[in-house]
């Protein structure tokens, strides 16, 4: 995820050795004020990732081949290492808008399902009076575990925000829905409690806007995936072409198996 | 992802299964461009250049990679981005294809 970082720091630090001739001491007094400054120190943190992050995506897209591709990955910044500063930052200046904004970044940043669940615990905790909870708890979606869960039902039930509420609503449908899918067997009250769910979204918030929809249509959306695209109905029939333009159709592959892959190399 | 794909393609060259894409690049010059580099053997349905193509838009697809499996007769048997899960399923599926004929070689 792309974060654009905020030009306040540049301009800090520039701008401080305008009027003097010492421009080491002026650094200095910089560094300083940043280090006492724990909005400073997350958009140092936030700047220093985005500039490892595009250096590395620089080398990527020149990389020639698979093999200097793969030699590369060991470069790739480490997100999880920078999501833990920033929740040690939210640690040392606990429940201010910076703590909030630290643990908001980390949350989108973490890979390791343990430095996600650590932001989850300290939003609940600290930050649920905060709207971007339902941004996070759009993010969580995909995060299938059980700190995940407990992180959306708690924003579901109790966020004072209508507009966090419905998100992290619709968050859960989806979590439960893939946990649905997933599990075969079982799995009849998840499906259940999501169609509940994108029921309240339709009812309840559907003027909400996320990913430039509203979630209204999103909800039933899904709800019509769900009745039409689910575990033991049959696939409806797909009708295209191949990157040579040459058309093709699912039904062409009847009597395989198939693995059906929506992918995209970016 | 790729490897993954490329060794599930590999694996079960010689039974009843096939690996079909839908691909949400922004051009079919780019999606060749990466099957060729990227040496995927599997065909792909070029999805209209973006994230909101027709396709995954009636599959209602948020989430890359997301993955369909279908037994023999086209029934959904798994939804899902990936994990352990899946290639549990898919060996299953492809057992069961082998021990049973499809609908359409019944009828014939």
């Amino acid at each position: 995820m792309r974060y654009i970082v905020c030009l306040g720091f540049v301009a800090l630090v520039t701008s401080s050795g305008a009027l003097h001739s010492h421009p080491l001491q002026d650094a200095k007094k910089a560094e300083a004020q940043v280090q006492s400054d724990p909005a400073a120190q997350l958009k140092a943190l936030q700047e220093k990732f985005e500039s490892e992050q595009e250096a590395f995506f620089k080398l990527y897209q020149e990389a020639k081949d698979d093999a200097a591709r793969q030699a590369l990955m060991s470069q790739l910044p480490d997100s999880d290492a920078f999501a833990k500063q920033a929740i040690d930052l939210a640690k040392a200046n606990p429940k201010t808008d910076t703590a909030r904004e630290a643990l908001v970044w980390a949350s989108s940043q973490s890979r390791d399902d343990a430095v996600a669940a650590s932001c989850y615990g300290i939003l609940t905790s600290d930050h649920l009076e905060s709207e971007a909870l339902g941004d996070v708890a759009l993010g969580a979606r995909y995060n299938g575990t059980e700190s995940a869960a407990s992180f959306l039902e708690k924003v579901a039930a109790d966020s004072p925000h209508a507009k966090a509420r419905g998100k992290a609503k619709f968050a859960l449908a989806n979590m439960l829905k893939d946990r649905a899918a997933g599990r075969g067997a079982g799995s009849g009250e998840d499906r259940k409690r999501a169609v509940d769910l994108l029921n309240e979204c339709v009812d309840e918030y559907a003027g909400v806007e996320i990913y430039d929809a509203k979630l209204g249509d999103k909800a039933k959306g899904l709800l019509f995936a769900m009745e039409n695209l689910a575990v033991g109905k049959p696939c409806p029939e797909i009708t295209g072409s191949d990157a040579d333009g040459v058309e093709f159709k699912l039904s062409d592959y009847r009597g395989k198996v198939v693995f059906l892959d929506f992918w995209g190399f970016w | 992802m790729f490897p993954h794909e490329r060794s599930l393609v590999e694996k079960y060259k010689d039974k009843p299964f096939a690996l079909i894409g839908v691909n949400s690049d922004e051009s079919r010059e780019k999606l060749k461009k990466i099957q060729q580099e990227q040496k995927l053997t599997w065909r792909s349905f070029f999805d209209g250049g973006n994230t909101s193509g027709p396709i995954a838009t009636m599959f209602n697809v948020e989430g890359w990679p997301t993955i369909y499996l279908l037994d023999k007769d086209h029934t959904i048997r798994w939804i899902g981005h990936g994990g352990p899960d899946l290639d549990k399923v898919l060996e299953q599926l492809i057992a069961e294809a082998e021990a049973a004929p499809s609908e359409k070689q019944k009828d014939g």
